[in-house]
Formats: structure tokens, sequence, C-alpha cells
């Protein structure tokens, strides 16, 4: 399913206008991507949370040439489904 | 930093950017992932916007991943945006890389201080070698010549106060090479000497090394700890013969 097959669900069990849930849905992604820069994790109820990941600088060795890389330090967001997800889905 | 969100704080935020009330925020948000959540129950995998891709797998420990959008790991990852991978050159260890690179941190702040310190450091290095040939006969002259060896170009001058040692160590290398030997048996005990006759003491002590100045603090040091060591005992004993006096007294 794409954005657009989730705006128009959401605008009919919600009520609202795509527009306005195209709007929400930005609004959201927005703040939860604020977050995670601020390497803050978000929680939802019943699906999980979305936790940043610092990674540290490391070195890796190129297979294929044999040479050794000097990997930078990165963050990342890594998902956790909740138990109840977890409950539902492997049963 | 490093907190977990809950859904009231990200409810209460998103209200704030939409322009709507917190509960209404927070039943968006439950409603769009329970959406999320029956789409994932048909197999399908859901793609939003700006957050990235939701998709159904079938790992047990982890029944769904999650992709972020470009835009959403480039957010995350600002602070290290502009790193990018490089090669080490071959030969380059990379235990000592670990090792130096806090070497390195500090070598700005000793480029400061070096100059400072380099003064006071060469003159005793130099030190060593004219106090090994040179002899200290006496305890007043012996003071004199300590002084002289840590401003060896200063025993080429004529001092009123090295008259006795001076010409001593240029005029006869034979009688300052005899006397040294002599000289290692009597060191230890003028050394020792010279900190009680003169009246500076402990000003005027110049050791010879950097060893035997860390001896001599040591030895002030074990003194210390002994005196507090007999002061701690002393007042111990006091308050347990004023104890029993109080409990005799009492009784």
């Amino acid at each position: 399913m794409n954005t657009d097959k989730l705006i128009e669900q959401l605008s009919a069990t919600t009520g609202k206008t795509p527009e306005e849930v195209s709007g929400l849905i930005g609004a959201l992604s927005e703040t939860i991507r604020d977050y995670c820069a601020d390497i803050d994790a978000v929680a939802i109820p019943g699906f999980g949370t979305f936790q940043p990941i610092k990674h540290n600088e490391s070195v890796r060795t190129d297979i294929a040439t044999g040479k050794q890389m000097l990997v930078p330090p990165a963050i990342t967001v890594n998902f956790k489904s909740s138990v109840v997800l977890r409950k539902k889905f492997v049963g | 930093m490093n907190s977990k969100i809950p859904v009231k704080r990200l409810s209460e935020t998103l209200a704030k950017k939409a322009g709507i009330s917190a509960d209404e925020a927070e039943s968006f948000i439950k409603e769009l992932f329970s959406v999320i959540i029956g789409t994932l129950g048909c197999g399908e995998s859901v793609t939003v916007t700006g957050l990235g891709t939701f998709t159904v797998s079938p790992n047990p420990i982890e029944p769904v991943t999650f992709v972020p959008d470009d835009e959403f790991a480039a957010e995350v990852n600002a602070p290290f945006a502009m790193f990018e991978a490089e090669e080490i050159n071959e030969g380059v260890d990379i235990e000592e890389l670990s090792r130096i690179e806090p070497e390195e941190d500090k070598t700005p702040q000793e480029n400061i201080e070096s100059p400072v310190e380099e003064p006071s450091v060469q003159p005793v290095e130099i030190v060593e070698v004219p106090v090994d040939i040179i002899e200290v006969p006496t305890a007043p002259d012996a003071s004199v010549s300590f002084i002289e060896s840590v401003e060896p170009e200063e025993s080429d001058e004529p001092d009123k106060s090295e008259k006795n040692i001076v010409p001593n160590v240029s005029d006869s290398p034979e009688e300052s090479i005899e006397d040294s030997v002599n000289g290692h048996m009597e060191e230890p005990q003028t050394e020792q000497a010279e900190p009680s006759e003169e009246p500076d003491g402990p000003s005027t002590y110049i050791p010879e090394d950097e060893e035997e100045f860390v001896e001599h603090s040591a030895e002030r040091s074990s003194f210390g700890t002994g005196f507090i060591a007999g002061l701690i005992t002393g007042l111990a004993i006091g308050a347990l013969a004023l104890v029993g006096y109080m409990i005799y007294y009492i009784n």
C-alpha cells in the first residue's frame, strides 16, 4: 500500500479530507524525525518503537580487494515491534 | 536525548504543529497505525512518505521490518553526514591508531607547555654528567658545587664562590677523578648533610635526577604518614581513657 491509498483509507475512517490527512501524516513524520534526530526513541503503543542507534566508527575489510576501510560513525533508525504486534503476527 | 517519547507527548507535539487538539492528534496517530497493522496483517507492505516502509518478515523475533525513508535516514544521520569511508593505507596498524589518537589530542597542549618546561628540564639532564665528574669535598663547598652543576656554563666563569672548586676541576683533572672516587663514598653523607646544615634546608636541595627527587619526596611523605598515624593512635588512647574515667565516675 502506498501513501495515497493510505490517505484515502484514513480519510474514510476519520472523516477528514485527504488534504488534511496528508498534512497530518507529513506533520507526524516530521515530528518522529525530529525526535529521532535528537536520539530520542518514539514509542507507539500496540505497534512498536522507533529507536535511533549510534554506530561507532569501525574498520572493515573489503573481501574482494582485501583493503581495509575506516567506516565513519553513523546514526540509524531501528524499529522494534511491540509485544502485541509480535503476538498478532507470530501467534 | 536518549529518552523514550510516549504517545501523549508525541500527540501534543503533533497537535502544536498541525493546529489541532491533543486528543484529536492522539486518535489520529492510533488510527493511522491501526490501518498500517491491518494492511500488514493482509501480507501487504505499507509506505509512509517521510517515514519509511513497513514490511512483514518471516522472522518470529521481528515480524515487521522497517526501512526508513531517505529523508528520514539523512536527517537522523545529519551530524555524521560529512564523513565518508576512507581506505586505510597498507602498513598502518589499527591498534596503533587507537593509541596514537589520544596522544595526538594532547600534543597541542604539550606544545604550549613545552616552551616553559623545556628550559627547566634540560639543565637537569645536563647536570647528571658534570656531577659525576665534579667531586664535593666539603659540605659548604658541596652546596656550591651542586648549584654549579645545575648550570655547567657557569663553571667556566670565574665566580667568587667557586674559587675552591673551579680551579680544581679545570687545573687538575686527575685530582678530580681521584676525589670523585672518594667522593662517591662521601656524596651520600654530604647530600644528607646539606638540608640540615643550610638554613634554607629543603629550598636549596637540588636533586641530581628526577629519581632522587621522587625518593626525597617519598621520604617526606612516609614521615608525614607516620606522624599522622601516631597522632591518631594517641588521640584514640586518650579517648578510651576519658570514656573509662567517665564510666568509673558515673558508677
